[in-house]
């Protein structure tokens, strides 16, 4: 196999707050391979943005503090280079697209002079070409009209118009890393599917690796090559989209496979996952899951040990207890459901 | 007002399109001329909102007009500002012999040594709310972007400031440095003012920061400074703005305070202080003296203060423009 274009180890992200400290990100690793796209999901509050937010060294500290682990881009560990050396990787190896465009945008300054700006302040680049490599670039991520474009400002765009020049933002200096939080999260479905299209011609251009961190399976199921499922600050299970999708060997996975609605088919009733998402500050003992997992139903294990990330298949990882049990619960959810769960790609 | 009426109707009835994406097609019954409605930029919908606003219209015209006195004053003012009228002692305000603001008991021509005053005082005016605004700006913005120990240090530098009795400090250096000069009391006002707007600026750099298009321009690898003055400062122009207009009026009235008191700018260059000062002894008799440098001040602070108020009320996005 190539060799991962990012990997995260061993990763320790903290917050120091008043109730005491939060382990937002808990001993997580994964990998990204060149060309990829790498899907995230996970609840509110799993630590998937505060992942990428640490690989690009944008964690404020204090209070937050990167306490373990090293972050590996091409080689080269980014918790060990200095601020100036990562804000030469940051925009130019890197691209960043972030959850809201009604809010990423500098209201006070021209959308085209951002985007030049993303290229000038890593290349020398003389003003006239930095503003035809723009309109290249809005034209490219399908802003009519670009020229005029250029020189209006964020509230004269629409929202999917900001989210284009956002991308574009982001591809400017054709980075090898494509981080996109939550693109579409703000965005109305309409416009969704548009920017997504865009987001996958602009990979397409620029061939950069693309870690997709969103909690909405289906864009998953759509776009993204692997899956990590994080919960609680860890990661509970990685492997390719289909045998994500086909076989999950976790409980909390199956758990937000089944509670998606579909539209291909009549389900008798959707199943929740039931609880709430876990409080960082005092997480469960053992499994974060336990409380509320059908599968441990409050086993002795799960309470008390917390289980490791193993080897369940071809490149396919889960960290429960009991995934040898996977099979029956899964069986279980189907009759519950009415029909199987896999499928959910198309 | 036809004008004003034909602009605004397409507003009230249809929103306009922000995106602009096919404006023509949300107006049918519009007529053709101005059917169309452009998407107003920040700029423009300021210098609209500026320019409805009559107080500041009004101040605009009377400043520009003061202001240009000021700068020529040798081809403004009928008479030198020491020249001596033998004949013509403690004449009122008439327009023989151009006396516009009568005479002082030495025979010189007040209107004249008021047009010298008022230069005076708007070169410490502006000299004050330039370099107090610099500093101030430059002060807040280190100590709101950096936060933690810069900000301690730099804020209790400013609460240092803002304790020291002004007045008394005032007189002081200006006893030490020698305060004839205009361009040295604007020194010494400008060390004293800067305080206000640093804090102003340190408010609105403090919330900047969390914004996430500053994340934004961090994330594509923007450094500290272009962040700070590229991405942060155009977005509080509006409160620097009007705080330095403020200190316009603020940094002339301190000076004809000083002038009063015989600290500030020395005879014989007139300052309207001064002449309001040099008029106390014969006010009873000669209204005028004192009447006319007084009136003239006035009109400069007040037409600088509304210029304020309009630019603030133009700046403010969250006040809406009432139909």
């Amino acid at each position: 196999m190539t060799e991962p274009i990012l990997s995260i180890r061993d990763l320790v992200t903290e917050f120091a707050t008043p109730d005491g400290t939060v382990h937002a990100v808990d001993h997580v690793s994964y990998d990204v391979y060149p060309g990829e796209t790498l899907g995230v999901v996970g609840e509110s509050g799993s630590g998937k943005s505060v992942t990428v937010m640490s690989v690009l060294g944008l964690i404020p500290q204090p209070p937050g503090k990167i306490s373990n682990g090293e972050i590996l881009f091409e080689g080269r560990d980014l918790l060990r280079l200095s601020n100036a050396q990562l804000r030469k990787v940051r925009g130019k190896d890197i691209g960043m697209v972030f959850q809201d465009p009604m809010t990423s945008l500098n209201p006070v300054l021209k959308v085209g002079h951002q985007i030049a700006e993303a290229m000038q302040v890593h290349a020398d680049v003389p003003d006239d070409k930095a503003r035809l490599r723009t309109i290249e670039l809005l034209e490219l991520v399908g802003v009519p009209n670009a020229e005029a474009r250029y020189d209006q400002y964020p509230h004269e765009y629409s929202g999917g118009m900001r989210q284009r020049g956002m991308i574009a933002m982001a591809i400017a200096n054709e980075p090898k890393l494509l981080i996109a939080d939550e693109p579409t999260t703000a965005l109305d479905v309409t416009i969704q599917a548009q920017v997504l299209e865009v987001l996958s011609k602009a990979k397409e251009e620029t061939n950069a690796a693309t870690i997709l961190i969103t909690h909405d399976l289906g864009l998953i199921a759509e776009m993204a090559d692997r899956v990590v499922v994080m919960y609680g600050g860890r990661v509970v299970e990685t492997g390719d989209v289909d045998t994500i999708f086909h076989e999950p060997r976790h409980p909390y996975t199956l758990g937000l496979i089944s509670s998606l609605p579909r539209l291909d088919q009549d389900l008798e009733r959707l199943v929740p996952i039931e609880g709430q998402p876990p409080s960082l500050i005092n997480l469960p003992s053992g499994c974060a899951f336990h409380p509320r997992c059908h599968l441990g139903q409050g086993r002795e294990r799960c309470r008390t040990e917390s289980p490791p990330l193993v080897e369940v298949g071809t490149a396919h990882r889960s960290a429960c207890h009991f995934t040898d049990e996977m099979g029956r619960e899964i069986a279980l959810i189907e009759s519950e459901m009415g029909t199987a769960i896999e499928g959910v790609d198309q | 007002m036809t004008d004003d009426l034909r602009a605004r109707a397409p507003e009230t009835a249809a929103p306009a399109p922000r995106g602009g994406d096919a404006p023509s097609a949300v107006l049918p019954a519009e007529e053709a001329g101005h059917a169309e409605i452009l998407a107003r930029s920040q700029w423009q919908l300021f210098r609209r909102k500026f320019l409805r606003h009559k107080a500041a219209m009004v101040s605009i015209v009377v400043l520009t007009a003061i202001v240009l006195a000021a700068i020529f004053a040798e081809q403004v003012a009928p008479y030198g500002f020491n020249e001596i009228n033998v004949l013509d002692r403690g004449i009122r305000p008439t327009v023989e012999n151009q006396h516009f603001f009568g005479t002082d008991r030495l025979g010189r021509d007040y209107f004249s040594r008021v047009v010298f005053g008022m230069r005076t005082s708007l070169l410490v005016g502006g000299l004050v709310a330039l370099l107090s605004t610099a500093v101030g700006t430059v002060i807040g913005a280190i100590a709101g972007f950096y936060r933690g120990w810069v900000d301690a240090i730099l804020m209790r530098m400013t609460d240092l400031v803002l304790i020291l009795p002004g007045l008394a400090v005032l007189l002081v250096a200006a006893a030490l440095l020698g305060g004839g000069d205009p361009i040295k009391v604007g020194f010494i006002l400008a060390g004293l003012i800067w305080v206000q707007l640093a804090r102003i600026v340190r408010g609105t750099f403090l919330s900047l920061r969390e914004k996430e298009y500053i994340e934004a321009a961090r994330a594509s690898g923007a450094g500290d400074l272009r962040i700070m003055f590229r991405h942060m400062l155009p977005n509080s122009m509006g409160p620097i703005i009007v705080n330095a207009t403020l200190v316009v009026a603020t940094a002339i009235l301190i000076e004809a305070t000083l002038s009063f008191l015989g600290f500030g700018v020395q005879p014989p260059r007139p300052a309207l202080g001064a002449l309001i000062n040099d008029g106390r002894s014969a006010m009873t008799t000669d209204w005028w003296l004192v009447v006319m440098p007084g009136l003239t001040l006035v009109a400069i602070c007040l037409c600088v203060n509304f210029i304020g108020d309009g630019l603030r009320d133009a700046l403010d996005p969250t006040q809406q423009e009432t139909v």
